[in-house]
């Protein structure tokens, strides 16, 4: 026995050798982040390498006032990267979902978990945190999946601001020494609850650990930012009671669309909450990220406060996408108000393929509307970008470059990971701002642009669309039409144009394409594409309609019975995670629990349609006391029940 | 001779978890861990030496040394697959401190805590929502489950022969027939390997609680007073499984313990599993 272990060492350290020349022999080449994309490109994506003990879900990015990296992971670790850019050590563990991160100085720092906000310090000086203190803690958690503790940016008093997310109403609700009596009724027909205070909230925390309740009515509010000019910004997640995911400037006292939060506003605490009501008090996003043409899932905003390090951008916002997307939004005020322009900055191939490809489907969610899958195929693509998907939460590094953490879970195929995207100095061709003129739109471009084609009306394509707000998990665009531009004027420098229309209606998402148009050397511009939420008019009009309904009648469409792709679609984004994408389901131990279509014994061979039917439409009691599987009756039409009902029997059902 | 063993089984996990790749299993310590969406009908699968298949995996180091299999995934394969460890490796945490994970536990409040302590191979839950040791058992626990999108909770692995379930269970002398009291957790530290909690008691009687195994027959809690409090009462379960004694104080019939001082300065409690056999 002894022998036989001298001799497993022996080979240990030889595999060792080996191993330490082979690991060498390319540390210099991939491991340092050779450049991946053509040189003639103006942003490079590099990988940042990570610990290898680092599980690499990357849940918040930051770096420390002298500049060392911080990354925090979903299994609740913080690392630190020293200043020579390759070594690390953990600094904390243990935590609990860990989505927010504020360094105070190089040992110690705030991190947002899902229970509390905690401060964490190295007391001994031996680089790992000893202390976990709590900062504040007083708000309501169940241990549900969907409720989740975003942060964590300071304001200019010292305010730290986060936000909670809703919980599913299918998760898991723990009863046991709840921090606040559990409160499960909905608010009105919402699939995401607010079962204890502050879900669905904006909060403030001040330093002494009082909370300020800030704004309400978010999601999944998964991105937290606060503007250098002191304003705080939130991305809201596509789903019920959101029509697509957006950026939204978060006014103290505000609400800003999910009823849900209401319940713990004590303004509104005997009022009958209705449809009519929500309209009234709800304030419009900033900047609507139209769904499937900008992503699925949108993360954290930052600031390109790099004066100029990052690009011809300085002072406007990047948002990662959970695809493999990372957008550009510039902001204007209007009267006082923001809003603005998106513009897709890396994309990568685009279409259903795509999104199948890298995504998964499920969490992509479904492309809203009857005329979803067309929206996926919005963005013009430009495939082979090496960026990742899951850029979840991004942070700008001291030299500039923006640093990407990714994260996807079990959402989609694993993205997991670090990349940053560095400028070359080259720079790009693109619409640097698309902002707003009293007879259209002016747009400002990176570079003197071909005069030629600036100034011609056809070089440009304009539409405008409004997502609805009502229930419905995502809305459908609608009242879409074109936009006729009647006149353009290049400015003499040749950067600048305006595009005159021939209306402009506040209350709509104006999309704008850009066809073959280059600048003075011939570069076409990289990103054609631009949405700007027109939520006020310069003399100050805003929509006056109901925002739950459409103001056109939209065209009926002929239908000659169930539809197989959105069946797809819509089994890829509520049915996948318990029935699986082979349909074979299966048990857990939290009681959820799903039938294999597959086999021998499959329901699908038992049950009639119709009964399947009134399964998954349901009923919301009975969801809620006899049924593991959330009733689909509020989310889905007859028509979508239909269609998931005709692609599980065409897919899964045994012959 | 086992000594040898677990040195050579150490150096080995540690050369490959430090070159090749991620440790991905350890089968001696029990079942190997695959979240479920994990499963990929279009890859290949593998079938460990006790028994189980692994699924998405294309590279595998294995080794089988009569006691311990290791199973280890090379980072390209990890990084391009959904398959994740809880915590990788746990073999470069260090074995003997205390090790402190908040998730979510069963029989507890949310976010409650998971503690172990692995050099004596016991572990407890802390609820810093009900403000107490909820449970204690000799064993380990999996925090594997909690991983997954829509999660699981945390795997005990072992039988509590210590529980409590009483809310707020130390409190003022004049609060002891509430259900519930006004009871703060403020967070912990960990000096020197030893684990800590902090709260406050009706928002003014600062605590600080320490935990410490006593070998691997039960946990030692050291209270420690910061404020200029006289007298404090600590609920005290009836326990078959385990013997409860307290420093510094005395059990009264009706199930509490009183603590007096001028000012209270601390005590303890002691908690011990009971013999199997007299």
């Amino acid at each position: 026995m002894r022998m036989r272990n001298i001799i497993l060492l022996l080979a240990g350290a030889v595999i060792l050798i080996v191993v330490l020349f082979w690991a060498l022999s390319f540390l210099s080449t991939d491991q340092t982040g050779e450049p991946m994309v053509e040189e003639d490109l103006s942003y490079r994506i590099e990988e940042v390498p990570l610990p290898q003990q680092m599980i690499p879900e990357i849940s918040a990015v930051t770096f420390t006032p002298a500049g060392r990296l911080v990354v925090a992971n979903r299994r609740g670790e913080i690392w630190i990267r020293e200043l020579d850019g390759e070594s690390w050590r953990r600094f904390a563990y243990g935590l609990h979902i860990p989505l927010g991160l504020k360094a105070k100085n190089e040992d110690a720092m705030y991190v947002s978990q899902k229970p509390e906000i905690t401060y964490l310090e190295d007391s001994t000086g031996d680089g790992i945190a000893d202390m976990y203190k709590t900062v504040v803690d007083e708000w309501g958690i169940s241990d549900n999946w969907h409720e989740n503790t975003y942060g964590l940016p300071q304001d200019e008093d010292g305010n730290f601001v986060f936000a909670l997310g809703l919980a599913d109403q299918a998760g898991l609700m723990r009863e046991e020494y709840p921090r606040f009596p559990l409160d499960r009724d909905r608010v009105l027909d919402e699939s995401k609850l607010s079962v204890s205070p502050w879900q669905g909230w904006v909060l403030k925390a001040a330093p002494s650990g009082d909370l300020i309740p800030w704004g309400s009515g978010f999601r999944q509010p998964f991105g937290v930012a606060v503007s250098p000019d002191d304003d705080i910004f939130i991305t809201n997640q596509q789903g019920d009671w959101v029509g697509s995911s957006s950026l939204i400037h978060v006014k103290e006292g505000q609400f800003y669309g999910h009823p849900a939060s209401l319940k713990w506003d004590e303004r509104y605490a005997d009022e009958t909450i209705s449809v009519e009501l929500l309209e009234e008090i709800r304030t419009p996003e900033s900047v609507v990220l139209p769904h499937g043409s900008m992503g699925g899932s949108p993360g954290k905003p930052v600031w390109d406060t790099t004066e100029g390090a990052f690009g011809p951008f300085a002072n406007q916002v990047f948002i990662g996408d959970f695809t493999k997307l990372i957008m550009r939004v510039d902001l204007e005020k209007i009267n006082g108000e923001y809003q603005g322009a998106v513009f897709p900055f890396i994309r990568d191939v685009t279409g259903v393929e795509a999104v199948e490809e890298y995504s998964g489907g499920d969490n992509l969610t479904r492309p809203a509307g009857e005329e979803g899958r067309i929206h996926l195929e919005d963005v013009p693509p430009r495939p082979g970008t090496p960026l990742r998907q899951g850029n979840m939460k991004m942070a700008f590094a001291p030299d500039g470059s923006l640093y990407i953490g990714q994260t996807t879970r079990d959402w989609a195929k694993a993205g997991d990971g670090m990349q940053r995207i560095v400028w070359s100095g080259r720079t790009p061709t693109e619409i640097r701002t698309m902002r707003l003129t009293e007879r259209g739109f002016e747009l400002n471009f990176t570079t003197r642009m071909d005069s030629e084609l600036a100034d011609q009306p056809d070089t440009y394509r304009m539409s405008r669309f409004r997502y609805l707000y009502n229930s419905g998990y995502g809305s459908p665009r609608v009242d879409q039409a074109n936009v006729q531009i009647v006149e353009t004027n290049l400015s003499e420098n040749g950067e600048r144009v305006e595009l005159i229309v021939d209306e402009l209606i506040p209350g709509f998402i104006y999309r704008l394409e850009v066809d073959e148009l280059s600048d003075v050397d011939g570069r076409l511009v990289e990103n054609p594409l631009a949405y700007y939420t027109l939520n006020r008019t310069l003399d100050g009009e805003q929509f006056e309609g109901r925002l739950s309904e459409r103001i056109f009648e939209e065209p009926e469409v002929e239908r000659d019975g169930p539809d197989f792709n959105r069946g797809r679609q819509i089994y890829s984004t509520y049915c996948v995670s318990c029935h699986m994408r082979d349909g074979s389901g299966g048990d857990d131990d939290t009681g959820f629990s799903a039938p294999d279509f597959t086999d021998d014994e499959s329901l699908l061979r038992t049950k009639t349609d119709n009964k399947l039917f009134d399964y998954i439409a349901g009923e919301k009691e009975e969801t809620l006391i006899d049924r593991t599987m959330p009733s689909f009756g509020n989310t889905l039409n007859d028509q979508e029940i239909k269609d998931v009902l005709h692609f599980i029997n065409t897919r899964f059902k045994p012959e | 001779m086992s000594l040898f063993r677990s040195i050579c089984n150490y150096l080995f996990v540690v050369i490959i978890t430090t070159t090749l790749g991620y440790l991905i299993a350890d089968s001696s310590n029990g079942k190997v861990n695959i979240d479920r969406e994990d499963l990929n009908a279009s890859t290949k699968k593998i079938e460990l030496i006790n028994g189980e298949e692994l699924t998405d995996i294309e590279r595998v180091y294995s080794a089988n040394n009569s006691k311990n299999n290791y199973v280890f995934l090379s980072r390209e394969v990890f990084n391009g697959s959904n398959f994740r460890p809880f915590f990788n490796p746990s073999y470069l945490d260090s074995v003997k401190d205390v090790q402190i994970y908040r998730t979510i536990m069963p029989d507890a409040g949310p976010s409650a805590f998971a503690i172990r302590f692995p050099d004596v191979g016991l572990a407890l839950c802390y609820d810093s929502v009900r403000g107490g040791v909820n449970y204690v058992w000799h064993g380990d626990f999996d925090l594997s489950p909690t991983v997954a999108k829509v999660h699981d909770i945390v795997e005990i692995k072992g039988e509590p022969f210590y529980r409590e379930t009483d809310w707020h269970p130390l409190r003022l002398m004049e609060d002891v027939e509430e259900t519930k009291t006004d009871y703060r957790f403020r967070g912990y530290t960990v000096h020197d390997g030893i684990l800590e909690f902090h709260y406050n008691i009706n928002g003014s009687v600062e605590v600080r609680e320490r935990i410490t195994p006593i070998e691997d027959r039960g946990i030692r809690r050291d209270f420690e007073v910061q404020s200029t409090v006289e007298s404090l009462a600590l609920r005290i379960e009836p326990q078959e499984q385990s013997t409860v004694e307290v420093e510094g104080g005395v059990i009264l019939d009706n199930g509490w313990a009183v603590f007096r001082g001028e000012p209270l300065q601390g005590f303890a409690v002691t908690i011990m599993r009971k013999q199997e056999k007299e």
